[in-house]
């Protein structure tokens, strides 16, 4: 028992310090990258392409919807109680600061986190990694560091438009049920923003997309041979993104709030 | 330690080598030369580690005990500069074929330039993929994906992708396997053009025909271990049940009839004219060897017009590696 | 999606550019907001206590922020040495003679900065020191009609200097009635040496007082009717004062409630003080009631009293007086009464 015990906390010190240096590989070949603006490029913007353009329509629905049940809330049960300006505070914190890297981090682990970890996978499986090795491609840097920088820029650029859409989509659509001045809307938004929301919001989508991506290139690349490990690692990809995402916002906001 | 052609420096070598798949080990303590220009042949039943022993003499895959030299050099402990020295002189040929899925035919096969020659021109690139695609072969459009292809022609194209930088030392892993019968010809072709050119061939294969017409060196593998090494006879010499067992109906090259040999005799007699044609290709008078009746000689001729800028190529490489 | 990987590098330069461009708006516009890219003119002060001030307290003329608080230290003497910064676009304004006055709300609403300006055309340099209007520099300039002091538009204040007075004036009225109740009920009971005429008579010219105070209600009122308007309306320096985020504007808003409440009890106060007057001229024919409307007028005097005595004590904050029931007519109740 005793025996098992120190085992599995060996292989889970062993498995952390592998995944801390795989992190740490993957962050350096990044910046490598980024200075060599070599044959990953390429790969760097499909990513890109994949997991921040295609997914505009789901997020920006997401954030019309949330935008637009904050500001009916606004304009019915909180005015009952005379605080209908408390809508642009909520506004501000759920979709700036809460949910709007949450709900764009859920997005990107449900359609990149599973596709990076099977694609990265089946790789494996299909000796393509290998063959990556043997003509000298060092597979974290071409096939790691670009998607873990594509996701990363995609999980910032979809949080500013996941505000973008919250903010003034869901304003466009409360306009139909019940018209606010654009300007009067737009003052009072202005003057419950903080510099630490828009920073807030900005640091978590980074983390959680550093997350999102390691983990799931962590997922894909652990495959060993057989193709039944493929959607495993797709499964444990999502999994281990959505607990890892959900403890760093939970920090994060503590921080925020205790800090 | 084991057999070694004297006098001919060791391209690889193998200490103890280990392999372990899970908790059981499937090679135990390996230990050979392998000479730099020959045609090695690694045979073995069926999971008798002969693909795990070409991938860790490779780098593919670390050894899990002893380690594997290239020149002298460990390949667990080289350099950046020195890995990429070694990747840029060996290639390796995947017995699935390997090429990245999601890449165009073209891309797959200039990947390999654009890494190690970073300073290519975009017709550069094009041309040396022409050129390896010709000798293969191929003449479908290269903007397909792989799975567009047929496994055969996959197999080709990756042939293909590892002779596009011209290896000095070339891995290959069942290369004769699940091929129609005018593949296997070109494939049998430019190994033997390979072997003529002096590359180094390393090559797990089960066509013991294939290995007595071409193999300078067998390296027998079973129940964990090496069973034999050597030349034919002295690996027969070392364990005769073993590589008799294996190579069935070889016979000494010495004694093979130019009848038994069948269609690999001729090009081992085509490669004597090797040279001729290098000449006349420097001569100007035009590569194409087709005013030749003879179909075989034919083929040869393009293969050899499609090797790489041969000579000059193996002579820069001499230069570097002796700096 | 052909479409897109064929233009993918187009596609994605848009999708990164459109980004940055909002990002980059946001952060101009927080900027904006939070003052990041405006120039502020510094100016000191000397105050006599920092008490009610601190460092960010706003500085306003006629209800517009023009700047702030920076740094607040005592010095030797044992005077405030402040440091204050006038928004860029105020600093015109900052002209020689101007004053800095520091009011403090004397219903226990906070401290107030008020920046008036001087009548000059020479705009201060920044650095100058802008003296307190109750310094002696600062009296001087006021004295000399060089500063241009707005109205306060503290209009509760101004309220209620007017209200003490009167308060005053009732519990006076108060008392004499009182007084004159204890004689007349002495003289009732036959015990007092002082002719019940006399005694009448008083009362008579008390009411007469009373008459007066019962004009100066409405008076008040009045200015009731206006400083509810002045609650009303968002943009005036009350609600910003009660509370800057002006949830108490939809509190006060509440279609006047509070405005009628204290207008009703006024009102009220007026009627009982009327029917005390009404009782007093028809003294003569019915005595015996005297006492019983004398107590009712003091009972309403007192109610009175408690309306005045909450607004003293800032209902505003305190959600107001509660709600009374509505007072019979004591005249009517004297009719049906016995008598």
């Amino acid at each position: 028992m005793l025996d098992r015990l120190g085992r599995s906390a060996r292989r889970g010190a062993g498995e952390f310090l592998y995944s801390l240096g795989f992190f740490l590989s993957v962050v350096k070949e990044s910046v490598l990258l980024v200075r060599r603006r070599q044959v990953g490029f390429r790969v760097l913007v499909m990513q890109i392409l994949f997991t921040g353009v295609e997914a505009l329509r789901i997020s920006a629905v997401v954030a019309i919807a949330i935008g637009a049940a904050i500001n009916l809330i606004g304009s019915s049960l909180l005015a009952e109680f005379g605080q209908s300006r408390l809508m642009y505070t909520m506004l501000i914190i759920v979709i700036t600061r809460e949910l709007g890297p949450l709900l764009t981090a859920f997005i990107v682990i449900a359609r990149s986190g599973t596709a990076i970890a099977t694609e990265l996978g089946g790789m494996v499986v299909a000796h393509e990694m290998e063959a990556y090795v043997s003509v000298g491609v060092n597979p974290i840097s071409y096939l790691a560091a670009p998607r873990f920088l594509g996701v990363v820029i995609s999980m910032l650029v979809l949080d500013v438009y996941f505000n973008l859409f919250g903010l003034l989509g869901s304003f466009a659509v409360v306009q139909l049920i019940k018209p606010i001045a654009f300007e009067e809307y737009f003052r009072n938004l202005a003057a419950v923003l903080r510099p630490g929301d828009l920073g807030m919001g900005l640091l978590k989508a980074l983390v959680f997309g550093v997350i999102v991506s390691v983990v799931s290139l962590y997922r894909g690349f652990s495959v060993e041979r057989s193709s039944t490990e493929v959607p495993v690692a797709g499964i444990r990809a999502v999994g281990s993104s959505f607990m890892l995402v959900i403890l760093a916002d939970v920090v994060l906001t503590t921080i925020q709030y205790v800090g | 330690m084991w057999a070694r052609a004297v006098g001919e420096p060791p391209i690889l070598e193998f200490r103890s080598v280990g392999a372990r798949r899970g908790d059981f080990d499937i090679l135990r303590d390996i230990t050979f030369d392998l000479s730099e220009g020959r045609a090695s042949f690694f045979m073995g039943a069926a999971g008798s580690g002969k693909s795990a022993l070409l991938k860790t003499a490779a780098g593919l895959r670390p050894a899990d005990s002893g380690e594997v030299l290239y020149r002298g050099r460990s390949l667990a402990h080289l350099s950046r500069k020195e890995e990429a020295q070694f990747r840029r002189k060996s290639a390796f040929v995947f017995q699935d074929g390997a090429l990245w899925a999601n890449q165009s035919l073209f891309d797959n096969l200039a990947l390999p330039v654009r890494v190690h020659e970073p300073g290519s021109s975009p017709a550069e690139v094009e041309r040396i993929v022409r050129r390896v695609v010709d000798l293969v072969g191929y003449e479908e459009d290269l903007k397909t994906r792989p799975s567009d292809l047929s496994s055969g022609e996959r197999r080709l194209i990756a042939l293909a992708r590892a002779l596009v930088l011209d290896p000095e030392l070339l891995f290959m892993d069942e290369p004769f396997a699940n091929l129609d019968e005018a593949a296997s010809e070109r494939v049998v072709g430019i190994v033997a053009a390979l072997k003529e050119r002096g590359r180094s061939l390393v090559v797990v294969t089960t066509r013991s025909d294939l290995v007595g017409r071409f193999a300078d060196f067998i390296a027998v593998l079973g129940s964990g271990g090496l069973m034999a090494f050597g030349s034919y006879d002295e690996a027969v010499e070392w364990n005769g049940d073993a590589v008799r067992a294996l190579t069935g109906r070889l016979k000494p090259r010495a004694a093979a009839s130019e009848a038994a040999w069948g269609m690999a005799g001729a090009w081992a007699d085509a490669f004597a004219e090797d040279g001729a044609v290098l000449e006349s290709e420097k001569a100007g008078k035009g590569a194409n060897v087709k005013r030749d009746a003879d179909g075989g000689r034919a083929v040869l001729g393009d293969i050899i017009n499609a090797l790489p800028e041969e000579d000059d190529e193996a002579g820069r490489g001499g230069e570097e590696e002796r700096t | 999606m052909k479409f897109r990987i064929r233009y993918a590098d187009r596609v994605v330069g848009l999708f990164v550019l459109v980004a940055l461009l909002a990002l980059a708006a946001g952060i101009i516009l927080l900027g904006a907001n939070q003052r990041w890219f405006s120039r502020d003119f510094h100016f000191t002060t000397r105050l006599d206590s920092a008490a009610g001030a601190s460092p960010g307290t706003p500085i306003y003329l006629k209800g517009f922020q023009v700047g702030k608080v920076e740094r607040l230290s005592l010095n030797e003497g044992n005077e405030v040495d402040a440091d204050f910064v006038i928004f860029d676009k105020y600093y015109p304004k900052v002209r020689e003679n101007s004053v800095l006055e520091l009011v403090t709300s004397p219903i226990g609403l906070g401290t107030q900065l008020l920046f008036d300006p001087g009548k000059s055309d020479a705009v201060l340099k920044e650095g100058s020191f802008i003296p307190t209007a109750d310094s002696p520099e600062g009296r001087g300039l006021i004295e000399q009609g060089l500063v241009d002091i707005p109205p306060k538009d503290d209009t509760i204040t101004r309220l209620l200097a007017d209200v003490s007075p009167l308060l005053e004036n009732l519990n006076k009225t108060v008392i004499t009635v009182d007084r004159t109740l204890t004689e007349v009920n002495r003289a009732v009971a036959g015990r007092s040496d002082t002719p019940l005429a006399n005694i009448l008579g008083e009362a008579s010219k008390t009411m007469t007082k009373v008459d007066g105070i019962a004009g100066s209600i409405g008076v008040i009122a009045d200015n009731l009717r206006a400083t509810t308007t002045a609650i009303r309306d968002p943009t005036g320096l009350i609600p910003r004062l009660l509370d800057a985020k002006g949830s108490l504007k939809t509190l006060l808003d509440d279609k006047g409630a509070l405005y009628s409440d204290i207008s009703s009890s006024l009102a009220e106060l007026q009627a009982s003080l009327k029917n005390v007057q009404e009782m007093t001229t028809s003294l003569n024919a019915q005595m015996p009631s005297i006492a019983v409307t004398l107590d009712e007028g003091r009972t309403a005097i007192k109610q009175a009293q408690d309306v005045l005595e909450g607004l003293k004590n800032n209902p505003l904050l305190r959600g107001g007086i509660p709600k009374k029931t509505e007072q019979e007519s004591t005249y009517q109740s004297m009719r049906e009464g016995q008598f």
